[in-house]
């Protein structure tokens, strides 16, 4: 439904929901980091296992700030019937996780090796 | 001629909601006919589901709140740690002010919104459950590094 100040109400009620994911997705990767501390609490190295953790809720954390930024930009240009910006932040994301992933398979090997 | 009258009839059905192929049934009656203007609680403004679907995105929100709650209560039981769990009860508070608050807090606006065709957007409720979220993580953080 067009009205002279707003393309289509479904377009912000869209990105209302991206933002709600992009919060989850943080929410999952805090609940990433208190498992890891909880669960594995020995993994590698001494400080191996807080490590991961604090970076896993950090990047939680990371996500949703940047979801909120994300969601900000977006209401903007769909208000202003633009096309969407580009987004930094899913690559960031992916990045994050990434070097996550390397440094706990890492400790794992190290984990491993030791037997 | 009377294919536009059909067209036109067609354009109602999808308005009051009745379902295609409804139309034999209640030819006769009235029940076909365009919705009431303002709503009378048994049509609603929305032409589609997106007002549904992000009210059920909020509650699923609520309810990722919850279950981190539940892990930070476990963890914190497991490790003996009082304060960790009362951090994690004030967690599983805010889940819940998301899924009993927020969540139908925003299905009211989205609905109100769409009968007096105004904006839908809410800067307010977006900023909001983001704190949330970035609260939830703040006590996560601490329970993480809390020695054990």
């Amino acid at each position: 439904m067009p009205t002279p100040d707003h393309p289509d109400y479904r377009f912000t009620l869209a990105n209302e929901r991206t933002l709600l994911a992009w919060l989850r997705t943080g929410l999952a990767l805090v609940a990433g980091g208190v498992a890891v501390a909880e669960f594995a609490p020995d993994l590698g190295v001494r400080w191996g296992s807080a490590a991961v953790a604090v970076a896993l809720v950090l990047t939680g954390l990371g996500a949703a700030v940047g979801g909120y930024v994300r969601w900000g930009r977006n209401e903007r240009a769909i208000t202003a019937d633009r096309p969407l910006p580009p987004s930094r932040v899913l690559p960031a994301l992916v990045a994050a996780v990434a070097a996550v992933l390397v440094v706990v398979a890492v400790l794992v090997g190290v984990e491993v090796l030791r037997g | 001629m009377s294919g536009q009258g059909r067209e036109h009839r067609s354009e109602e059905r999808a308005r009051s909601g009745a379902p295609r192929g409804s139309e034999q049934e209640t030819s006769s009656g009235s029940a076909t006919g365009p919705a009431p203007p303002g709503g009378t609680g048994r049509t609603t403004s929305a032409r589609e589901t997106q007002p549904e679907r992000t009210v059920l995105s909020w509650q699923r929100t609520g309810l990722g709140v919850l279950a981190l709650a539940g892990l930070l209560a476990r963890a914190a039981v497991t490790d003996g740690a009082p304060v960790r769990l009362a951090v994690a009860g004030g967690v599983a508070l805010l889940g819940l002010g998301v899924l009993g608050g927020l969540a139908p807090l925003r299905a009211q606006r989205v609905r109100r919104a769409l009968d007096h065709g105004t904006a839908v957007a809410e800067a307010r409720l977006a900023l909001a459950v983001t704190a949330v979220v970035v609260a939830v993580a703040g006590a996560a953080l601490v329970a993480v590094l809390s020695p054990r």
